[in-house]
């Protein structure tokens, strides 16, 4: 237990800095799953994992959409945590589903970090306000710098905590479940297939589209036999 | 009405770097308000004093639009606030973000980032490694173009609004980069379907998530009930894999 220490807190640096990205600075989009994941993996020595667990987030989610002042669920933190539960051997790196399906409550824990500074953004907001009327611009930079860095400083707890609990359950699950092949490989493309199916329908109900999604089908198809 | 000064290269930039952090300190109440006065802080500072602190005290309130293309609007402000018109500035960015707003979650959101994943996700079959730098060469190339740019087009054309941003840009994402995301998702699913080495099985469970989809089912509850079906048809799938091979 304790050789998870480390990795776990290491992890949750990684994850409180990339996270600013998200909304707070940038977003450069580096905070994607699809980018984070396979830097993660990187840096714990299983890139290749990283890369996959990834691809297969990145579609899970691809429907979620900031729209308005709207926030979505992310995948960012159950693609990190799949990441480290592959990168501490909790998981055999053949059993890899069993890590996505075990690291997928952790959105909650995304969700109260985001939901958390959001929150304490309006009492820095109040303050900045306070500072504007007394003409202390400098002050009011230093509360924006503050807001930033608090977006980083909530994902760190968040997702420390939620390691904390699923890293070591993943472990557990692994041992628990009798090892089906077609399951867990099922278990994987599931998440794919929903993604592409969210995406999909929304677009699908337009009469002429369907040709588009026949097209790439059948160039899908050609450029696999091929 | 006073001189207008130029916009020069590095009043843009400070403008362009502050404008990153436009949701820095996002809350209910207020969403952008703080980070708007950020971008425009350096530029508030070539007013004079008075001049200065009434436009802080203008611009700290309630503000919300597309981060992308919250520069725009703070042009304008600027451009409107440095000809001494303060209080048309407030109706024009109130004015000015809503459609803004809109604009930019159509244009970002729904086409360009699932485009460049799914241009990201199609490179993967091939070369897994090159999806990430796919990605975000894609995404950013047209982000912060679209940042950059749309400073000065508030600034320099404050008449005309939208002519302001890069319309051929937009005509291009729209029916291009709109009108592909379909035939991507077609190809994702043959190049998964074929090299899961089960294509019947993952076409049968994509035309299941897409009816509970159409029958309104959210996506948790999808992947749920996909993940069942997985799971009691995945007994009989003996041999399958996944479709990256790295």
């Amino acid at each position: 237990m304790m050789d998870l220490v480390v990795p776990i807190f290491f992890a949750s640096l990684f994850t409180g800095v990339i996270s600013i990205d998200r909304a707070a600075f940038g977003q450069f989009q580096l905070s994607r799953p699809m980018v984070a994941a396979p830097l993660l993996g990187l840096l714990m020595g299983c890139p290749a994992e990283g890369v996959l667990i990834g691809l297969i987030f990145e579609l899970l989610f691809l429907d979620s959409l900031p729209v308005g002042s709207f926030v979505p669920l992310e995948a960012l933190y159950p693609a990190l945590l799949s990441v480290v539960v592959i990168g501490t051997g909790q998981v055999p790196r053949s059993a890899l589903p069993i890590a996505l399906v075990v690291s997928l409550p952790s959105v909650v824990a995304d969700r109260w970090a985001d939901n958390r500074w959001r929150r304490v953004n309006e009492r820095i907001f109040s303050r900045a306000e306070a500072y504007v009327r007394l003409g202390r611009l400098d002050l009011v930079q230093i509360q924006m710098v503050l807001a930033i860095l608090q977006a980083g400083f909530f994902n760190f707890l968040a997702f420390l905590l939620s390691s904390a609990v699923l890293v070591p359950m993943a472990a557990v699950v692994a041992e628990k479940l009798p090892a089906l092949p077609g399951l867990l490989l099922a278990a994987a493309l599931v998440p794919i297939l929903t993604g592409l199916a969210a995406l999909s329908s929304r677009r699908l109900r337009k009469g002429k589209e369907w040709i588009g999604f026949a097209a790439g089908v059948f160039f899908g198809l050609l450029a696999g036999l091929v | 009405m006073r001189q207008v000064m130029r916009l020069s290269f590095r009043d843009q930039a400070a403008m362009f770097l502050r404008s990153l952090a436009i949701q820095g300190a996002w809350n209910y109440p207020r969403m952008q308000g703080l980070g708007f006065l950020f971008i425009l802080i350096p530029w508030f500072r070539k007013l004079d004093q008075s001049g200065f602190q009434n436009a802080c005290r203008r611009h700290m309130g309630y503000f919300n639009t597309h981060p992308f293309l919250a520069g725009y609007v703070a042009g304008v402000v600027a451009r409107m606030e440095q000809e001494g018109k303060g209080r048309e500035s407030v109706r024009a960015r109130d004015g000015l973000m809503g459609p803004l707003g809109a604009l930019g979650d159509g244009l970002f959101w729904a086409r360009v980032r699932p485009g460049a994943i799914l241009a990201g996700i199609g490179v993967s079959f091939f070369w897994p490694w090159a999806s990430a730098p796919v990605f975000l060469l894609f995404y950013n190339s047209i982000h912060l173009k679209e940042r950059w740019s749309g400073i000065a087009a508030g600034y320099t054309r404050e008449e005309e609004p939208l002519g302001g941003l890069s319309s051929r840009l937009r005509k291009i994402i729209s029916v291009f980069l709109g009108g592909l995301i379909l035939p991507a998702c077609g190809f994702i699913l043959a190049g998964v379907a074929l090299g899961s080495g089960a294509p019947w099985f993952v076409a049968g469970l994509f035309v299941l998530g897409v009816l509970l989809f159409v029958l309104k089912f959210n996506n948790m509850m999808v992947l749920g009930c996909l993940l069942t079906a997985a799971l009691v048809l995945g007994f009989l799938e003996v041999g399958m894999r996944l479709p990256w091979s790295m």
